[in-house]
């Protein structure tokens, strides 16, 4: 059994004063990839960030565990030691992430540079050598160019090479191809794929793509309104869902060859509202009258699967 | 200005000590061209102008020209002074509380540069005069054209410029901070001290150089109190002199000069900005 | 990410009301500064020049025996009132000439922002010192020279403000329905453009505050025997060793002022900013 890289029991996510993420508690295993896949505003950005120690998000309850650490009792210059060493992430819109106006290059050995390892000619080959090893073609031109002069899965690519530059074991995905065409988004995917099989990583990825959950990842969670509610092997989740929001989740999806989406009305609740009991009763179509006020942890309802509520089952 | 009690013949002649009758009077007035319709005398007078002919002072008789001529390197001097001492100082406190925002040494800072602004300049130099050449008589009280005199009257004129630049560059480098690239930054795993000096601070100064070019008018005319208070030999003192012994053409000089190099600053601050503006592009417009 | 909009709105209202609140407290005291004065501000007494503070006299006397805490008082009035009429007058005189300017157009609009043009290309400290100085030293020629140039401030704001709401539809409305171009520039323009106009005016109090301090300074503005604090730190000056506190106590009231009205200022335009989100 491999060791747990990363672990959260009962995680609290906020900014400031108003939480985004109540309560999410999964175990992500070495060499794992997991996916969590909702809406818009359901806090999964914010719990990436928040694990991430960026973007003014905070751990502000629960446990947050990596390799044996407690990410938010540790002091900050130790957890900022982490990031690109340990824990690297891969931002939504992938030329933000970097100086517009500054070439790739530049930004590489800066990073370099910063952490004290490579310095001139020796930096540039550790670049090369490692956008050589994770397989991301057109190296030279990328390294050459300004994020604003290139495409986005061009950018995507040099983002994922910056993250893997310091070896770090876990990288944070938010939304990876959603700003990407279909094309670019295939590449990604497949790049990411073959980092893996070479490196080993582990990855938590954040998604509203359920088919890039599905092609992707070992296991899947699905979050609401700061809440897990379901988590299991992908195949379990996708094909034999138990939550009800799983289900319109998976309908909304068009099929080829098969009928149109079906779109679930009503909006998700604002963030910060703290729910108590279950936060979807408003737009569940399995909603019962005792539903209001049920409690929402997640059970096991079969060896791996975990639902906060099993009415959604086929 | 003709509205003006007090005759500069009377008092021209005063100063020199001559006794004052009815008739040497009117044969002064007549010799300073005093006793010419108004409007001809500020015709004649805005003709020179034209020609780069300041007339002549009224009170010792040279060229108003000359005279402004002396002035006008000194002031350069302490206002390029106050300058560089306010940005010495504002540019490291600014950074400093911006990346410490709402720490105890960022509230400090604001609440010293917030007292700071609201002090008259003239408040500054007293204060200033009174600590630094009475109490503890570091610095000479006349100040002369050295180095040692300049650092009183450039303190005086540079302390409310740190106030506003303080405050300005902290917004400037918080706004920086709070991009994307900086998280992104962060998450590769940068240094902070290298995210920093590298892009932020270089992205966040340049709209700075306009706060220099704007901060024009404080300088121009705080040095008229700042020169009269310490004695520094430049333009402004020269003004007040002028306008104590009603010296009409001097003060004409002064209003003009100061109007040239008011409007040429203004224009230089204009195409600086205009410049360095667009060849930024810094929206992140990423082909996609 | 929506952080709390409506907390935020709270906290700057509440900070208006806290330096409004000041600083009408300010403008109550020094109104009422000829019944509060515990001496009399004028009176020269040769027995106690310089005298440190004590029971009498809270920030002792000045080199001519006079009781600093009641010419403190005193100055208030002339220093806070002298600024908030100047400011009125400049903010009413340049709004209206704004605003005549942007509806109307043509010649009135040439001159009036030609002669605009012509009073920004002094620097305004320069010309207010050029004509309180030839026009001699008086608390009225002070403020018309810090007034000269100040008015240009609103006329260039309104201008644009209603140049811009000329095109709406709410105007062409109001025309339709008759109203006369009196009411239309008042009841309906005005209130639209109120807000940054507002902001600026109450922004301004605090460097008028200083200008006509300055001026008085430099012998220029209100002259002695009056009480205004830059003639007092002007005549202190010399004396300081003697007497600090003629200096200190003048000076220290007028940071203190100014720091009040220039944060009124700040939260007032918090305050619309917060509420223009």
């Amino acid at each position: 059994m491999e060791k747990a890289l990363l672990t959260t029991e009962h995680l609290r996510v906020g900014y400031g004063g108003e939480a985004a993420v109540h309560d999410v508690s999964f175990c992500l295993r070495a060499g794992e990839t997991l996916a969590i896949a909702g809406e818009s505003g359901c806090g999964k950005t914010t719990l990436l960030k928040a694990l991430m120690g960026v973007g003014g998000a905070q751990i502000t309850g629960g446990r947050a565990v990596f390799d044996g650490n407690d990410l938010a009792a540790m002091r900050p210059n130790a957890r900022r030691g982490l990031a690109g060493e340990q824990i690297s992430m891969i931002f939504q819109d992938p030329g933000a992430a970097f100086n517009p106006i500054r070439s790739y290059d530049s930004q590489f050995r800066e990073l370099l540079r910063s952490r004290g390892r490579f310095r001139g000619a020796a930096s540039r080959s550790e670049i090369r050598r490692c956008f050589a090893s994770l397989g991301l073609s057109d190296g030279a031109r990328i390294l050459k160019s300004c994020p604003c002069e290139l495409s986005g899965g061009m950018n995507q690519r040099a983002a994922v090479a910056a993250a893997m530059l310091l070896g770090p074991r876990l990288l944070l995905l938010d939304e990876p191809t959603s700003a990407l065409d279909v094309t670019a988004q295939q590449a990604v995917v497949e790049e990411l794929a073959r980092l893996r099989s070479l490196t080993g990583l582990s990855m938590l990825l954040v998604t509203h793509n359920l088919g890039l959950a599905a092609a992707m990842a070992d296991r899947t969670g699905v979050m609401y309104a700061g809440r897990l509610v379901e988590l299991g092997a992908t195949a379990d989740v996708l094909e034999r869902p138990c939550h009800p929001y799983t289900k319109c989740l998976l309908r909304a999806v068009p099929a080829l060859g098969g009928g149109l989406p079906q779109g679930l009305g009503g909006s998700p609740p604002a963030p910060g509202a703290p729910a108590r009991g279950c936060a979807f009763f408003a737009r569940c179509p399995a909603a019962a009258p005792g539903c209001r006020e049920r409690e929402t942890a997640l059970r096991e309802i079969s060896p791996g699967h975990f639902a906060a509520c099993a009415e959604g089952r086929p | 200005m003709y509205l003006s009690p007090g005759d500069p013949a009377q008092k021209k002649l005063t100063a020199q000590g001559v006794a004052v009758n009815a008739q040497v009077l009117e044969k002064t007035r007549e010799e300073m061209g005093l006793n010419r319709p108004f409007l001809a005398q500020y015709g004649s007078w805005l003709a020179g102008v034209l020609r780069g002919d300041l007339g002549t002072s009224f009170k010792d008789g040279l060229s108003v020209a000359a005279k402004l001529r002396k002035g006008v390197k000194n002031t350069a001097v302490l206002a390029l002074g106050s300058l560089l001492l306010s940005l010495a100082v504002s540019l490291p406190l600014g950074v400093y509380t911006a990346v410490r925002q709402n720490g105890l040494g960022d509230r400090l800072i604001r609440l010293c540069s917030f007292a700071g602004g609201a002090m008259p300049n003239f408040l500054i130099s007293v204060l200033l005069m009174y600590f630094f050449c009475i109490r503890v008589k570091a610095f000479p009280v006349i100040a002369k054209g050295t180095l040692q005199g300049l650092f009183l009257p450039s303190a005086a004129l540079a302390i409310p410029l740190m106030s506003r630049f303080t405050r300005q560059i902290r917004a400037q480098v918080l706004e920086e901070l709070g991009k994307p690239y900086v998280a992104g930054a962060r998450a590769r795993g940068v240094k902070e001290r290298y995210i920093l000096f590298g892009s932020v601070l270089h992205n966040a100064l340049i709209p700075i150089v306009t706060l220099v070019g704007l901060s024009a008018g404080t300088l121009l005319g705080g040095s008229v109190v700042v020169e009269t208070i310490f004695r520094w030999p430049g333009v402004g003192k020269l003004a007040m002199d002028a306008i104590t012994a009603r010296d009409y053409p001097v003060i004409q000089g002064f209003v003009i000069l100061m109007a040239v190099v008011y409007v040429l600053i203004n224009l230089l601050t204009d195409l600086a900005y205009r410049r360095l503006d667009p060849r930024l592009g810094r929206d992140g417009e990423g082909a996609r | 990410m929506k952080k709390g909009v409506l907390s935020s709105r709270r906290a700057a209202k509440r900070r208006v009301a806290v330096f409004l609140a000041l600083a009408l407290f300010l403008a109550a005291v020094s109104l009422a500064a000829p019944y509060l004065v515990p001496n009399d501000p004028y009176q020269t007494n040769s027995d106690r020049m310089n005298a440190p503070p004590d029971a009498r006299c809270p920030f002792g006397t000045d080199h001519l025996g006079r009781c600093v805490f009641s010419r403190v008082l005193m100055g208030a009035r002339t220093s806070i009132f002298s600024a908030l009429a100047l400011v009125a007058v400049s903010f009413a005189v340049g709004t209206l000439l704004g605003m005549l300017c942007g509806w109307y157009g043509g010649v009135l609009d040439e001159l009036v922002m030609r002669l605009a043009d012509i009073l920004l290309a002094f620097p305004q400290m320069v010309l207010a010192i050029a004509v309180a100085g030839i026009l001699g030293g008086s608390l009225f020629n002070a403020m018309l020279a810090m007034g000269i140039t100040g008015w240009t401030l609103y006329a260039r704001l309104a201008r644009s403000a209603v140049l811009q709401l000329r095109q709406e539809p709410f105007v062409a409305a109001a025309r339709l329905s008759g109203c006369r171009t009196g009411a239309i520039l008042f009841r309906h323009l005005l209130p639209n453009i109120l807000g940054p106009l507002v902001v600026n005016a109450v922004t301004q109090i605090g460097s008028m505050m200083i200008g006509i301090a300055g001026l008085s300074f430099l012998g220029i503005g209100v002259t002695p025997p009056a009480a205004e604090w830059g003639s007092m730190i002007s005549e202190a000056q010399g004396g300081m060793q003697l007497a600090p506190w003629a200096v200190l106590a003048p000076g220290g009231a007028m940071v203190v002022t100014v720091m009040i009205f220039n944060e009124l200022g700040d939260s007032v335009r918090d305050l619309l900013d917060v509420s223009g989100q």
